[in-house]
């Protein structure tokens, strides 16, 4: 049981993944831009983040290299969760400080085995 | 007693005359004392005379004549006193005759004296100059030696020939013809070696008494007195000095041998010296003109020498030669022969007058010259070539005497010089020497000429290939200034020589600050890249056999501009002769790229949006997390969610196409275990086939010990997945997919084999082309894309190039 905050604009998937994780039993905090998700992340401290890319106000990118600039939250991971798959892109998550990118589609059941995957490295470290 | 002067009486018949001169005592003869002389007692009684006394008129002892008194009166007959006087009275004649005759002697030697004084001093004056010696002679003599007539005759030992230079008779000249030695006077002279006096009247100097008991030949009528010396001296007979007399029997006396022998011993010095002069003037004259031979043969070969200098041209020098050469040694006809040095054929090369060989090539006696030369390396001079059998002379070739010189330069044979004369033994010795002489430098010409021409034709030859060379060049250039590429070139050193002028527009540089200039001036301008070049270029040339297909590409950004540099290594065999790099603006490529990539990029994020929820939201339903689901809802759900995999796998693919394309697939190298990457594709193999349920036998053959392989993980693992996943694919279930990996040379091979549907021969070409799946309705059930092989293809490929980067 975590505290997961997912980013997302686009409502169907912020919703897929809503569903998602809150039926293998996590509390889920919904943002819709990156300048949204700074500030759920401020307010819930969540464990971790699920962050789109691209998104308005601020992208995934942005929000995750300010969030990484806060001391208090830089240690919350950031998962990038997008449809963007170039090298380019995905190597940009990580520059920005993400643990992981996983590309859409994916599967419910696989992502939420993963997300169980860095609930336990976060609890770990 | 009566007597006329000159008239001579025999003493035998007059006792008392001769008593008296012998006694040089007083007789008286008188006609009373009876028994006395009675050839004087008759004289006086016929002039009637009564008696006489005969006085001897004596001079030192010695009675020198008589005087006679006589008288008619006979009663006063001679007194003591009377004879006394008379003695007295001789004795004062005799001295005075003597007085006389001494005087007169002397007279006559002091005369001689200044004679032979004038005439000895004559001759030396005259000294060398017979000439001068014989008008001397024949003005002086005459006055010394009053010779009705005299001659000077000359002895030729070598000949044995008499000359008469000087001959006078009556004071005038006499023509004696020379004769050789012979039976007559002079010869004896000669021979003997002594003077000759012959005249008078006693049987011992008559001259026929002489001529008798010598056995002397007459051979002048006439003649009555001689006498002649020998010119001589030092036991060398010059000649002979002789006075003769045809009247006067009594005309030469002993007192004239000396006089004429002191004459003679002027004669003979001044005939010596003249000798020994004129032998000295032969000598001067033979070696005078053996020194004009010789320096006319120096000349000869001094100005066959210059001649030969000044010129190269082969064929005026040998024909001057042999010009020159057949007038210093007075040959008729000459030839030069030269050995070709490729083909050892012998060749007239020049030839003078005619050689009775018309030019048609060298005659038989030409090559056996030629044989015998090259034989004997030395000149070869031949008196007569008609008396000689190892010589042919050719029938109407008037060839007699020839001389042949070879031509060497060093140890090599370069031909012949031969001379030819119609005349027999028309060469000598110094002909010979001059020839060898002159055949040296007639060699070092022809040599000379020949590797003159030998380097005019290399220099023409290389002027040939420079000019190509150039051609080449000029029209290389025209073609490097004319693509559209930017092309530099640069020496081993790194110096630029060519920028053209597509090279000036993309780089924004003037040919002009960059030909010349070193590449790694170029770092201003290119920063880190134009280093690099340099160190690309250092690199090929200290190892230039290995750069074979080594090359250096960079992409530069210029401003806003984007420029590839390709640089590539020039070679040839072994040695690095600098490199050319094309250099290209890229920025309209670049920019296709990047709308590419954005388009792909847009696209797939597009696509994968709403495939997303399709896919979640019927995973979500399949699930059961929307509650219960009816199996045919659950068939409905599957087909949808095999739809989405399906268009995502096509998103996958077309967006690994795109990365390739734009050559953006860098590749991780790092060693790599191969046996990991085969486990990693077969878990996930083994994940389908659960997922999928559908079984087959996987087989699994990896060495033990397989080395560790330089490798981008991630892209080898691609690389097999979309093999296996292929296997998979196309094999109906229970079929078997094996993956092996073996060691071959210094690679290791993967394969994978299945039991599948297999891929039609006519197929195999086309089965890496993008989207081609066949025909095969086997192959249209299953879904794909028809990229997975070409993607593997790519990835390959790329791995190559890098690989050999």
């Amino acid at each position: 049981m975590a505290k997961i905050l997912i980013a997302e604009d686009e409502r169907d998937i912020r919703d897929l993944v809503t569903f998602t994780l809150q039926y293998a039993g996590h509390e889920v905090y919904q943002a819709q831009n990156g300048v949204e998700a700074v500030e759920m992340v401020k307010k819930h401290k969540p464990e971790l983040i699920l962050m789109d890319v691209r998104m308005p106000k601020m992208t995934g990118y942005e929000a995750c290299a300010a969030l990484k600039k806060n001391a208090a939250l830089r240690d919350i991971p950031v998962v990038f969760l997008s449809a963007m798959g170039q090298d380019q892109e995905v190597q940009a998550g990580l520059d920005a400080g993400g643990i992981a990118y996983i590309l859409k589609p994916f599967a419910p059941d696989e992502l939420n085995r993963r997300v169980n995957e860095f609930l336990e490295q976060a609890a770990k470290r | 007693m009566q007597l006329a002067p000159g008239a001579t009486l025999d003493l035998s018949d007059y006792p008392a005359r001769n008593q008296a001169l012998v006694k040089r005592d007083h007789f008286i003869v008188s006609r009373q004392n009876s028994d006395g002389d009675k050839r004087e007692l008759a004289q006086l009684r016929e002039q009637k005379m009564q008696g006489r006394v005969i006085v001897p008129l004596v001079v030192r002892e010695e009675a020198i004549g008589l005087v006679e008194v006589q008288t008619a009166d006979p009663v006063h007959t001679f007194t003591l006193s009377g004879v006394r006087l008379a003695r007295t009275m001789a004795s004062q004649a005799a001295v005075s005759i003597e007085n006389a005759r001494l005087q007169a002697e002397a007279y006559k030697l002091v005369e001689e004296s200044f004679a032979l004084q004038e005439i000895s001093q004559r001759l030396s004056q005259v000294t060398v100059n017979l000439d001068a010696m014989y008008a001397v002679l024949k003005s002086q003599l005459p006055t010394l030696l009053k010779a009705q007539a005299l001659f000077l005759a000359l002895y030729d030992k070598g000949k044995e020939r008499v000359t008469y230079p000087v001959a006078l008779r009556d004071g005038k000249p006499e023509k004696i013809r020379a004769h050789k030695l012979r039976n007559d006077l002079v010869s004896w002279v000669i021979r003997n070696r002594t003077p000759l006096l012959a005249g008078g009247a006693s049987e011992f100097s008559n001259i026929e008494a002489i001529m008798h008991r010598e056995g002397i030949e007459r051979r002048e009528a006439g003649l009555v007195a001689y006498c002649g010396v020998p010119i001589a001296t030092g036991g060398e007979v010059y000649g002979v000095l002789a006075v003769r007399d045809f009247d006067n029997p009594y005309a030469f006396n002993l007192p004239d041998v000396p006089v004429l022998e002191s004459v003679a011993s002027q004669i003979a010095a001044t005939l010596q010296k003249a000798g020994l002069l004129t032998e000295l003037e032969d000598r001067v004259q033979e070696r005078t003109e053996e020194l004009a031979n010789e320096r006319d043969r120096s000349e000869t070969l001094f100005r066959i020498t210059a001649e030969l200098g000044t010129t190269l041209d082969v064929e005026r020098v040998l024909h001057q030669a042999l010009d020159m050469m057949t007038r210093a040694v007075g040959a008729e006809h000459a030839a030069i022969l030269l050995i070709d040095p490729a083909t050892q054929e012998v060749t007239h090369r020049t030839q003078l007058g005619q050689t009775g060989t018309n030019g048609a090539g060298p005659s038989d006696l030409e090559m056996q010259l030629m044989e015998w030369i090259t034989a004997h390396r030395e000149t070869l001079r031949i008196a007569d070539a008609t008396a000689d059998a190892r010589w042919t002379v050719a029938d109407g070739d008037r060839t007699r005497a020839v001389m042949a010189a070879p031509l060497l330069q060093n140890e090599d044979l370069l031909g012949l010089m031969v001379l030819y004369s119609t005349r027999p033994a028309t060469f000598d010795e110094a002909h010979q020497k001059l020839v060898t002489a002159a055949a040296a430098q007639v060699a070092s010409a022809v040599n000379n000429a020949q590797l003159y021409r030998l380097t005019r034709q290399q220099a023409e030859r290389l002027a040939e290939l420079l000019r190509r060379e150039q051609t080449e060049a000029a029209k290389s250039q025209a073609i490097l200034e004319g693509v559209a590429d930017g092309v530099m070139v640069a020496d081993s050193q790194g110096e630029i020589l060519l920028f053209n002028s597509a090279a000036e527009r993309v780089l924004g540089l003037g040919r002009g600050e960059m030909v010349g200039k070193h590449i790694r001036q170029l770092a201003g301008v290119f920063g880190g890249a134009a280093r690099e070049w340099f160190r690309a270029i250092e690199a090929w040339a200290a190892n230039p056999a290995s750069v074979e297909q080594d090359f250096l590409e960079q992409r530069l950004e210029l401003g806003r501009r984007f420029v590839s540099v390709h640089l590539s290594p020039v070679t040839m065999g072994e040695s690095f002769l600098g490199v050319v790099s094309v250099i290209r603006d890229i920025t309209r490529d670049v920019e296709v790229d990047r709308l590419k990539s954005e388009f792909v990029s847009t696209v797939s994020h597009e696509l994968r949006t709403p495939m997303t929820s399709i896919k979640g939201y019927a995973d979500l339903l399949l699930l059961g997390a929307a509650g219960a689901v009816e199996e045919r809802q659950r068939q409905f759900l599957e087909i949808i969610k095999n739809n989405a995999d399906r268009l995502s796998m096509l998103v996958n693919d077309l967006l690994d196409i795109s990365r390739i394309d734009q050559g953006r697939a860098k590749l991780n190298l790092a060693p790599v275990s191969v046996a990991d990457v085969i486990n990693d594709v077969v878990k996930h193999l083994k994940g389908r086939i659960e997922d999928q349920n559908k079984p087959m036998r996987v087989k699994v053959s990896v060495p033990g010990k397989l080395p560790p392989v330089l490798a981008d993980y991630d892209r080898l693992t691609q690389i097999v997945t979309n093999l296996v996943d292929n296997a998979f694919q196309y094999t109906p279930a229970e079929g078997t997919i094996a993956v092996t990996a073996s060691v071959t040379e210094d690679h290791i091979q993967v394969d994978v084999a299945d039991t599948g549907i297999g891929i039609a021969p006519e197929h195999l070409e086309r089965v890496f082309e993008r989207f081609y799946r066949g025909e095969d309705p086997l192959v249209m059930e299953t879904a794909g894309t028809g990229l997975g092989l070409a993607i593997v293809q790519n990835l390959v490929g790329d791995a190559r190039r890098q690989d050999l980067g």
